[in-house]
C-alpha cells in the first residue's frame, strides 16, 4: 500500500474566536500579544486588513529598536541606522512575500493574497513589539560595550529571538488555515531568515561609524563579514601573547 | 563598604527588572501563560523580595564572618577573602533557588497550562541572568579585595561588559 505523502493537518490547541471590536490600534497591539490566531482568523474570515495601524505599528516599533542601535554609533547613526532597519526589512519582507503566497499554496492553504499579506504584516508587527521589548536591554549594553563585533552579535540574537515568534505566529496561523504540508514554509523561514541576515550587511554599517550611507561597492555575504574581525580579534590575541614570533 | 553595596544590591534587583520588565511582561503575554505585564512585575518583584528575606536572615552570619575578618595586610588575608567570597556565593545562590522556587509556583497557580508557565519561567529567568551578570558587572564591586582600595564604583564602569571579559579570559586560556 503506497505510503500517504500528506501529512495530517494537527487540530488546533484552542477554539478561535474572531474578533469583533474594531481593529484599532490597541485592539491590535492586545490582539498581536494575546490572541494572534484569532487575529489572522479575522482577517481571514471578514476579508478586511488593517494594514495602516499593524504598518504603523511596525514602523514605530523598528524605529524605537534602530534608535538603541544607533546609539552604540551616536552622531548620524541615530537617524541612519533607524531608517536602514526599517527599509531594509520592509524591503525584505516585500521581496519574500510572493514566495510566501507560493509556498503557502504549496503547502495546501487555499487562501487569498490578501491573507498572506496580513500574516506576514501581522508576524512583522509582532516580531517588531518584541524587539521594543529588548530595547532597555540592547541600551544596557550599547551603553557599556564598545565592541562593535559583541555589540553585533548581541543585536542579532535578539533579531533572531524576535523573528522565532514571528515564525510561530506564522506557522500556527497556517495550521489553522488548513496547512497539510509545513516542509514548504520551513523553507520560506529559512529563506527570509537569510534575507534578513544578508540585509543589515548590504545596509551597512547599522552600528559602525562610515563617511558613506552606504556601501554598495564592496559585495560581502554577511558570514565573510562577520568573520573578518574575529579572526583580525584571534590573531591579535595570538600576538599579543607571542611577538616574537614576529621577528622570526 | 557595607554602605556602599546595602544602596547597590537593591539598586542592582530594581534595575534589573527596569531592564527587563517590558520583555518579561511581552514574554508572558506571547508564550500564552495568561499573565499581565503588572502580575509579571508583582511575581518578579515577589520573588526578589523572598530572595531579600532570606539574604537579611542569613545576614547576622555574615556580619560575624565580617567581623572575624584579618587585616587586609595579615598573611591569612586573602585565604579567610576566598572563603568569605564563597560563603557569600553559597547563600546568593541558596536564596536565589528558593525565590525561583516561589516564582514558579505562582506561574503555575496562574498560567493557563503548565507548558506556558515553563517557557515563560525559563525565558525570565534567562533574560534576567543575562542583563543581571552585566548589571553586576558595571555596579561592582560588592565584596572587594584585600589588595583594592574601597570604592563605590570601578573607575569607567561603562567601559566593557562582563561577558567581553570572560570571553577574553577564555581566550586567553587557551
Amino acid at each position: 500500500m503506497a505510503k500517504a505523502s500528506i501529512e495530517k493537518p494537527s487540530t488546533p490547541a484552542k477554539p478561535v474566536t474572531l474578533i469583533d471590536e474594531p481593529l484599532t490600534f490597541s485592539c491590535l497591539l492586545n490582539a498581536l500579544l494575546k490572541r494572534p490566531i484569532d487575529l489572522i482568523a479575522t482577517i481571514h474570515t471578514k476579508q478586511t486588513l488593517p494594514w495602516k495601524p499593524l504598518l504603523l505599528l511596525s514602523i514605530i516599533c523598528l524605529g524605537i529598536f534602530g534608535l538603541v542601535i544607533g546609539a552604540f554609533s551616536g552622531a548620524e547613526q541615530l537617524w541612519r541606522a533607524p531608517a536602514k532597519i526599517i527599509l531594509g526589512l520592509s524591503f525584505g519582507a516585500l521581496i519574500c512575500l510572493p514566495s510566501l503566497y507560493i509556498f503557502s499554496c504549496l503547502s495546501g492553504i487555499d487562501v487569498k493574497f490578501q491573507t498572506v499579506f496580513g500574516l506576514l504584516l501581522c508576524a512583522i508587527s509582532l516580531l517588531s513589539l518584541l524587539l521594543v521589548g529588548f530595547a532597555p536591554v540592547v541600551w544596557l549594553f550599547s551603553t557599556s560595550s564598545g565592541s562593535t563585533l559583541f555589540f553585533g552579535f548581541i543585536c542579532t540574537v535578539l533579531w533572531l529571538i524576535c523573528l522565532g515568534f514571528g515564525f510561530k505566529l506564522i506557522g500556527k496561523a497556517s495550521q489553522h488555515l488548513g496547512m497539510t504540508s509545513s516542509l514548504h514554509l520551513k523553507v520560506w523561514m529559512a529563506v527570509f531568515t537569510l534575507v534578513t541576515l544578508q540585509l543589515p550587511t548590504t545596509l551597512r554599517p547599522i552600528i559602525g561609524r562610515s563617511d558613506n550611507i552606504l556601501n554598495f561597492s564592496e559585495k560581502k555575504f554577511f558570514l565573510s563579514h562577520w568573520l573578518e574581525p574575529v579572526e583580525a580579534d584571534t590573531s591579535d590575541n595570538e600576538d599579543a601573547r607571542d611577538p616574537s614570533d614576529k621577528n622570526q | 563598604m557595607g554602605i556602599y553595596v546595602a544602596i547597590k544590591l537593591p539598586l542592582l534587583i530594581f534595575c534589573t527588572l527596569l531592564v527587563n520588565g517590558l520583555i518579561n511582561g511581552l514574554l508572558a503575554a506571547v508564550l500564552d501563560s495568561g499573565i499581565t505585564m503588572r502580575q509579571s512585575l508583582q511575581f518578579l518583584l515577589t520573588g526578589f523580595a523572598t530572595m531579600s528575606i532570606i539574604l537579611g536572615a542569613l545576614s547576622p552570619i555574615s556580619l560575624v564572618l565580617a567581623l572575624h575578618a584579618p587585616a587586609p595586610d595579615a598573611d591569612n588575608a586573602r585565604d579567610y577573602h576566598a572563603f568569605i567570597l564563597l560563603f557569600h556565593t553559597a547563600v546568593v545562590a541558596y536564596a536565589g533557588i528558593l525565590s525561583h522556587h516561589t516564582l514558579r509556583r505562582f506561574l503555575l497557580h496562574f498560567s493557563k497550562k503548565k507548558s506556558a508557565s515553563d517557557s515563560t519561567f525559563f525565558a525570565w529567568i534567562g533574560g534576567n541572568l543575562f542583563v543581571g551578570a552585566q548589571l553586576s558587572w558595571i555596579l561592582r564591586p560588592f565584596f572587594g579585595s584585600p589588595q583594592l582600595e574601597v570604592a563605590f564604583l570601578r573607575d569607567d564602569p561603562f567601559t566593557g561588559t562582563f561577558y567581553e571579559t570572560v570571553w577574553n579570559s577564555i581566550l586567553y586560556f587557551f
